[in-house]
């Protein structure tokens, strides 16, 4: 009994280490930024670091869902363009048109993801091929849109105020992103349905075997991505004001790396929404520290690219494994010490 | 798993009932909904009433015409909307702000809206000219205004039948496949913002080879003008430096500013930054010089690192002026007032709105112009090439002079990302933003 718990202990201490790795690196960056730049963690930078978290967040939340069915997203800027745009498009400055307009660019987020959704869980084609090509399309359509019917207009007033609005410590537009997140991560731990995403993302075909339709799940999936996406999108359109066809080129591979650094197994399955979301206000803060040093943007890149990839290295799978291997070693060191030890005593 | 089939056909059937809703708010204004021309006045500007008065304009065609085609009695209120002065403009450019001063009907209000709409029109004139806008990137309203600039321009020529418009969208490959389109399709000139930089070369010089006259606006210089395509238009870039730093000397007088640049390395701003630094004043102390991508939040981004670690910065230089909202609101998140001096080179009037909102004394805006219009003096230039007049490879330099923002400067007329100093009719440009 004493060594299942133990076992049962020491599992969970594996799972959990693949999300150790975040937190570490915020301490990291937090100390640096003490050291070398005080300035980065200032009230006035926080302003502008924690919106910016919470757009990343939610499109890093989206990527996460994709990634825990062993897919990746990169429509992740064209959805995110487009739902800001029709935004403001629908609600035409008109602050009486903003649930229709809301209502409209996150309906049409679901559809794009729908659509990637089906080529990729039914037709089962390259989830990285699939969102390229839709990102183009979409893309292409927000050009479209844009040059006929909302170019760079305004979204209205009274939106971009409440985005901005304080509660509690935090603006109307961090709650928001907070409430979106905390939903998946309940979702994730207490719902039947959260738990069977879980389990479809981690080995499918042993989800089909229990019966459950592995492709409603990765429609699924990616319809909750593309809502994120579009969520973030049409946020970051009323916080800037008014939306302009580059809003999401920088949220093409922020994601990505969030999701990763936050511990996802790029293989499927795993994953959790609280590191990705650390993640997201490590990257942010990173970039933050950046500007504040003053760093050529050149040098911002290759920094924040090593960051990267020593994030990447530090976390998910590898971390996981070198721990295995740690605790597999440890176990056994003490199993040789005691036959060593048995033996000892046999022979004298 | 019946309830998550539940879930997504209830999501599915939400969606597409709000989409049609929203597809109803979404109609765009049609065609025939663009405004009259009784509707508004121009951008007051043109020199329509003058002209008109004298009763020397043709519907399609000018009088009084020298050898190359062109009158260089351009209306001293169209030079000093669109450029800022009447002093130093050089020939080509009064002759292209003459053209720009001519009356716009209502028909051809409409035909330049339906031009700009299909990319490839017939003017109607049965001109035998084919005339093309290659831009490299034609996906913001800076570009289409531009855009709609050297449309308008074209209809003042009835010896240009055709109009063709490409946009490449920051795609280098295709930006050089546009010229070669334009190659095929035997165009006479081709006006262009080469985003793609040195990478477009051979297109452009095949061009030239054929007899095709291409010439550069807003400084898209590449290679070597005069050899390898006709001309470039372009504002002095290092006078705008300079006039930025004689700007900030002056109202600054001590204390920090900062450069705010566009995408990284793009020669624009480091041209003007590499001339304003060595013409700031002692008293200043530039802290340092940030990428925005010339975008809003780009801006956001670089202003709020700069006020991170210097929240008391006293001034910026940049060029974008409706990218600054995103500096704007940087300010306003931080809680900071916006005790600053800002030197601009556009004039998008929705800053310009927002400064008088804000209403703070010590908030000082001074900006130079826009520069949509020389689309139409490449235009120019290029229809003056073919009727025999040489181009100066040295280039089309357009002068360069600074205004402050005041209170009278916002016009609530224009939409927000409208430039002040924009020759397009302000119905036109509503029709354009989905106004």
């Amino acid at each position: 009994m004493k060594r299942q718990i133990q076992s049962s202990f020491l599992t969970s201490i594996v799972i959990s280490s693949r999300y150790l790795s975040v937190w570490i690196a915020i301490g990291l960056l937090l100390i640096s930024a003490l050291l070398i730049a005080p300035e980065t963690l200032t009230r006035v930078s926080f302003t502008t670091v924690l919106p910016l978290t919470s757009f990343l967040a939610l499109a890093a939340l989206g990527q996460m869902l994709v990634v825990m069915t062993g897919g990746i997203d990169l429509s992740i800027p064209g959805i995110m363009t487009l739902s800001a745009l029709v935004a403001v498009g629908v609600a035409g400055g008109a602050d009486e048109k903003l649930p229709v307009a809301i209502g409209t660019a996150l309906g049409v987020s679901l559809l794009i993801g729908l659509a990637s959704g089906i080529l990729v869980g039914v037709l089962k084609l390259n989830p990285l091929i699939v969102t390229l090509a839709v990102g183009q399309i979409v893309y292409g359509s927000t050009l479209a849109y844009a040059e006929n019917v909302a170019n760079e207009a305004s979204v209205p007033r009274s939106f971009s105020t409440w985005i901005t609005s304080p509660l509690l410590g935090l603006t109307n537009l961090e709650w928001t992103a907070i409430a979106a997140s905390l939903l998946l991560v309940l979702m994730f731990r207490y719902t039947k349905l959260g738990r069977q995403f879980q389990s479809v993302g981690a080995n499918p075909r042993a989800a089909w075997i229990l019966g459950l339709s592995v492709n409603m799940y990765v429609i699924f999936a990616y319809m909750g991505a593309a809502f994120l996406y579009g969520l973030s999108g049409v946020l970051l359109a009323g916080f800037l004001r008014s939306p302009s066809l580059t809003l999401g080129l920088p949220y093409l591979l922020g994601p990505i790396a969030a999701v990763v650094i936050g511990g996802a197994s790029l293989s499927g399955g795993l994953a959790n929404a609280v590191s990705t979301w650390a993640a997201a206000f490590f990257l942010t803060l990173l970039n933050q520290m950046l500007r504040v040093l003053g760093l050529p943007t050149a040098l911002q890149f290759v920094v924040f690219g090593i960051a990267i990839v020593g994030g990447m290295v530090i976390s998910g799978d590898r971390i996981v494994t070198l721990i295995e291997n740690l605790l597999m070693g440890m176990s056994r060191f003490k199993e040789t010490e005691v036959v060593r030890k048995k033996g000892g005593s046999e022979a004298s | 798993m019946k309830r998550l089939l539940l879930i997504n056909a209830l999501i599915v059937f939400t969606l597409v009932l709000t989409a049609c809703g929203g597809a109803a708010a979404t109609e765009a204004p049609a065609m025939t909904e663009a405004p009259a021309m009784t509707e508004a006045p121009m951008t007051e500007a043109p020199a329509a009433t003058e002209a008109m008065a004298t009763g020397v304009i043709p519907e399609t065609g000018v009088e009084g015409l020298d050898e190359f085609g062109e009158r260089y009695d351009a209306d001293p209120a169209v030079l000093t909307q669109s450029i800022g002065t009447t002093e130093g403009v050089p020939q080509i450019a009064m002759a292209a702000m003459y053209r720009a001063g001519l009356p716009v009907d209502e028909a051809r209000q409409e035909l330049a809206i339906k031009c700009w709409r299909e990319k490839i029109c017939d003017t109607g004139t049965g001109g035998e000219i084919t005339v093309a806008l290659a831009d490299g990137f034609g996906e913001n309203l800076w570009r289409q205004v531009t855009h709609m600039e050297f449309i308008l321009q074209a209809l003042t020529y009835p010896e240009i039948g055709k109009i063709i418009y490409t946009t490449a969208a920051l795609d280098t490959q295709k930006a050089i496949s546009d010229v070669r389109s334009l190659i095929a399709q035997d165009v006479d000139i081709i006006v262009g913002f080469p985003d793609a930089g040195e990478a477009l070369l051979p297109a452009v010089r095949e061009a030239t080879e054929r007899g095709i006259v291409y010439i550069t606006h807003s400084y898209g210089k590449i290679g070597e003008p005069g050899r390898d395509y006709s001309s470039f238009v372009a504002e002095d870039v290092c006078k705008l430096g300079e006039l930025f730093a004689e700007t900030l000397n002056e109202e600054v007088g001590s204390g920090k500013v900062a450069f705010l640049g566009g995408t990284p390395g793009n020669a624009l701003s480091a041209y003007w930054q590499s001339c304003e630094e060595p013409a700031l004043s002692p008293e200043l102390e530039l802290v340092g010089r940030a990428d925005t991508n010339w975008t809003r939040e780009g801006t956001l981004q670089a202003v709020s690192g700069f006020i991170s670690s210097n929240p008391d910065i006293k001034g910026y230089s940049y060029e974008a002026a409706d990218s600054f909202l995103g500096g704007v609101r940087a300010y306003e998140s931080a809680g900071l007032p916006l005790d600053i001096v800002l030197t601009l080179r556009t004039d998008e009037v929705g800053l310009f709105c927002e400064w008088k909102d804000i209403n703070n004394p010590n908030f000082k805006i001074f900006y130079a112009s826009g520069g949509n219009y020389q689309s139409r003096i490449a235009l120019t230039a290029g229809m003056m090439q073919l009727k025999g007049h040489e181009l100066p490879a040295e280039g089309v330099i357009i002068p360069t002079v600074m205004r402050q923002v005041d209170e009278n400067t916002c016009n609530p007329d224009m939409p927000a990302e409208g430039s002040l100093s924009s020759l397009v009719p302000i119905p036109i440009v509503k029709v354009m933003v989905g106004q």
